[in-house]
């Protein structure tokens, strides 16, 4: 019941003539045409009013509901700080980006699928420590390539172009490629994976 | 309000509404006509928590259950709309009889209102074809079992029979093509059908009014709005309130496990169709079509035949009584038929045994599934659940003879060792006690092979030799063992001495004893999940007992089992009777 309604009816209240056209009925109640006897206002008030405020409550009791339902908190993928393991530390050569697939169980919904790829990360050796950047371009999220004799990276969708240590450099992309955090365990790269919001400014991690 | 004028100038919404709203209703507003407000209302709810069970809901056989429960217990106020859908669903169908009653009652059938009266009996099917749909959504043991009784009936009508079983299903069996087509029906066809019934339901209902119950002041009028809109809103709110209660107070609506063809489940259909399930019991199985098709389509033909067959102009009760007399009739039966199906599932100790045992592998169910289901769905994830597939091959294999907890034959009909302590510091101690106990070796032809170490044997020469275990040899004998049933082999203990000194002039240690003829056990890793393992595969390989133990003179010796259970079978068993000994977390 919207205020306008409500008043479009207290104002019916008011003009106590009956209205301007009762459906002809052939039932028994037809040879009488029946009388609208108008209602004590403060009692008439007392019911806009409830129907007014009942109504709303009813939509709003069932709205809510709906709208917890709908707006779901985000799972998280690898829940924070999760390590993937993703290559030996001998595998990668000094210096040059190489591309791996990140594989992990993967929690979707009610579903939890053991072993599958979960995305793809971009591996530079310097030493004995790793730099780790997702392959995923923090513009729209294409699949970040390396570019030819090794000069950069760039984006296919859109042509945004990274130096090769993720700096961005030209195009439509808000930011720098982002990273991730990495360690060495028993010799091998773990990478800790995730998302993060594109088409912004600031890395926000997203799952 | 200009944009209001504006709005009215072009689509006239004013008129429509003073039309709406100011309805004449001769004799006043009433509770009486509360019940076809309240069944709007109610389909709002499910309308719209229908709509949002949709938008997390996957019909498919391997995953509607997961995604069921994942609303239920996972998604946040899941449980709120399903519990507002499941309890919405059971009002639609008290409310209907509501109205229907009170309709009958007042003699609104009648002529002008024949068309209105079809198009309510056609929304009744409809609302029961929702409820008979939407059990079966779940895919839990609950609707699958019930919904199959249904369609199996479907399928013994004559002629008809097998066409329309074939079309429900999608085919000879229920699988992925049964549930879709359900869902189809359930969020697309009813709805739609549901949507023009109400409206034309509606237009009739605006076109004749109300019928006034007889001897009312017809020039009594009041208008629909406010006064009967604020009656129609309180039964509404009310009944919104009992249905948040009930969802609050059972958390949401009950899950069965997911829904498994290979089980033998007590199927029951929801309660305002247990009448007629009731009513089954009492014709043979091969004409359960006449009752089970025959009454609702009786009753449906008679309330379609009302109008013509109560043909008088009045509405006034008495004379009509003999008309409503036969609705009456099916009324109390089937409230009779619903109290004796109850009454007689409450007196059956199997039934209670049923659902007790369901309701614990549905916990179970939820339990392992909140950990994520497998892509091959949730019988998957429970077949390879020790703690749901050892109990179950126990009850069908072992139980024969052994009793654990439980599971097993009357005391005193077992003819093996009683397993619910095995492995238990009790099960030991009552074996150094009395191993020809009836609950230990008592009943097998390993009776009498064992001494007591606590009590002097029968023999009186043989008596002088005897000495009562101490006290504290005797706990680190206890100590020993429970450790080997815990994996552990507590090598350099004071038990493992005892036991290496005492016990091995018969039993078996790391394969040393005195007595190389001795039927006698291995004790090195007794009760231990390998060991189980081992004795349920072949008990007379030597890890357990000697081959000789296997012999066929011994009548009644356990047997292998490798020939009847896979190897996976097997590892499921053991590491559930371990889990058990070990008190591990599920
Ligand atoms: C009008 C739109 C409707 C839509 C879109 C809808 C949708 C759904 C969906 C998606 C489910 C599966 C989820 C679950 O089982 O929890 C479901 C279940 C169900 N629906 Fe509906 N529904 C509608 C109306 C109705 C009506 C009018 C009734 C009752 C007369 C009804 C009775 C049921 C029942 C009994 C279940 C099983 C619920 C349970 O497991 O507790 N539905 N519905
Ligand atoms: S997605 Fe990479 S540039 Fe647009």
């Amino acid at each position: 019941m919207t205020k306008q309604e409500s008043e479009e009816a207290t104002e019916k209240a008011t003009d106590p003539s009956p209205p301007d056209e009762t459906p002809a009925r052939p039932d028994a109640t037809a040879s009488e045409p029946p009388e609208a006897l108008p209602e004590e206002p403060s009692r008439r008030r007392a019911l806009t009013t409830f129907v007014s405020a009942g109504s709303a409550v009813y939509a709003a009791a069932l709205l809510l509901p709906a709208y917890r339902f709908i707006d779901q908190p985000r799972g998280a993928i690898g829940q924070g700080a999760h390590f993937f393991r993703i290559a030996p530390l001998e595998a990668l050569p000094e210096g040059k980006p190489v591309a791996f697939k990140v594989r992990g169980d993967q929690q979707d919904a009610y579903t939890l699928t053991r072993n599958q790829t979960l995305g793809a990360v971009w591996l530079q050796r310097q030493g004995q420590t790793v730099r780790a950047m997702t392959a995923e371009c923090p513009h729209l999220g294409c699949a970040i390539s390396l570019g030819p004799e090794n000069t950069g990276f760039r984006c296919p969708c859109h042509t945004s172009r990274f130096s090769l240590d993720g700096q961005s450099e030209s195009g439509p992309s808000p930011r720098s490629m982002d990273t991730l955090d990495t360690r060495i365990k028993d010799g091998w790269i773990e990478v800790a994976f995730s998302r993060f919001r594109q088409g912004v400014v600031t890395k926000e991690k997203i799952g | 309000m200009k944009l209001f004028d504006w709005l009215d100038d072009r689509t006239g919404y004013r008129d429509f509404m003073h039309e709406a709203l100011d309805e004449p209703i001769p004799g006043g507003a009433r509770w009486a006509y509360v019940w076809g407000s309240a069944l709007t209302l109610t389909l709002i709810i499910q309308a719209v928590t229908g709509v949002l069970l949709m938008t997390a809901y996957a019909p498919s056989a391997t995953t509607a259950w997961s995604s069921v429960m994942y609303i239920q217990h996972q998604m946040s106020a899941g449980w709120v709309v399903r519990g507002l859908h499941h309890f919405g669903a059971q009002a639609m169908v008290v409310l209907l009889a509501m109205h229907l009653g009170q309709t009958a009652i007042y003699g609104a059938y009648k002529k002008p209102r024949e068309m209105n009266w079809f198009f309510g009996l056609g929304l009744m099917g409809l609302t029961l074809g929702f409820a008979l749909t939407g059990y079966l959504l779940p895919w839990d043991q609950k609707g699958y079992w019930a919904t199959k009784v249904a369609t199996n009936i479907a399928g013994s009508l004559p002629l008809i029979g097998a066409w329309t079983q074939e079309l429900l299903v999608g085919g000879a069996d229920y699988g992925h093509l049964t549930l879709s087509r359900f869902y189809a029906l359930h969020v697309a066809v009813l709805p739609i059908g549901t949507l023009v019934l109400l409206t034309l339901h509606i237009a009739m209902f605006r076109r004749h009014g109300v019928t006034p119950p007889a001897g009312a002041n017809t020039k009594h009028v009041d208008r629909f709005y406010p006064k009967q809109v604020a009656l129609d809103l309180a039964i509404g709110l009310s009944i919104f309130i009992i249905l948040g209660y009930l969802s609050y107070r059972f958390h949401g609506a009950p899950l069965d496990g997911p829904a498994d063809p290979a089980s033998d489940y007590p199927a029951r259909p929801e309660w305002y169709f247990l009448a007629l399930f009731e009513a089954l019991k009492f014709v043979p199985g091969r004409i359960e079509w006449v009752v089970a098709g025959g009454i609702p389509l009786l009753l449906g033909g008679y309330l379609v035949a009302m109008p013509f067959i109560d043909r008088g102009p009045s509405t006034a009760l008495r004379p009509r009584l003999k008309y409503l007399a036969p609705l009456g009739i099916v009324g109390l039966l089937s409230v009779g038929l619903t109290y004796s199906s109850i009454s007689s599932d409450k007196k059956d100790p199997s039934f209670a045994k049923a659902i007790e045992r369901a309701e614990k592998q549905a916990a179970r169910a939820v339990t392992l599934a909140k950990r994520g289901v497998p892509p091959d769905g949730p019988l998957a994830m429970l077949a390879r659940d020790p703690h749901t597939a050892g109990p179950a091959l126990f009850e069908k294999l072992c139980a024969s003879c052994h009793r654990m907890g439980d599971m097993g034959p009357e005391k005193g009909k077992d003819t093996a060792p009683d397993l619910t302590d095995f492995g238990r510091a009790a099960w030991v101690i009552r074996v150094l006690d009395n191993p020809d106990d009836p609950m230990m070796f008592g009943r097998t032809p390993f009776k009498g092979m064992m001494p007591s170490f606590t009590r002097p044997p029968a023999d009186k020469e043989e008596a002088e030799y005897f000495t009562k275990i101490k006290p504290a040899d005797q706990k680190a004998v206890v100590d020993f063992l429970v450790a080997q049933a815990h994996g552990k082999a507590d090598k350099g203990s004071k038990g493992e001495e005892i036991v290496s000194l005492r016990c091995t002039s018969c039993h078996r240690v790391d394969g040393e004893t005195d007595d190389d003829e001795s039927l006698a056990p291995e004790l090195r890793g007794w009760a231990s999940r390998a060991w189980i393992e081992a004795q349920i595969r072949n008990p007379g390989s030597g890890k357990t007992y000697p081959a000789e133990a296997m012999d066929d003179k011994l009548e009644g010796h356990m047997p292998g089992f490798a020939d009847q259970l896979s190897d996976d079978q097997i590892k499921l068993i053991a590491q559930w009777m371990s889990d058990r000994i070990t008190d591990a977390p599920k």
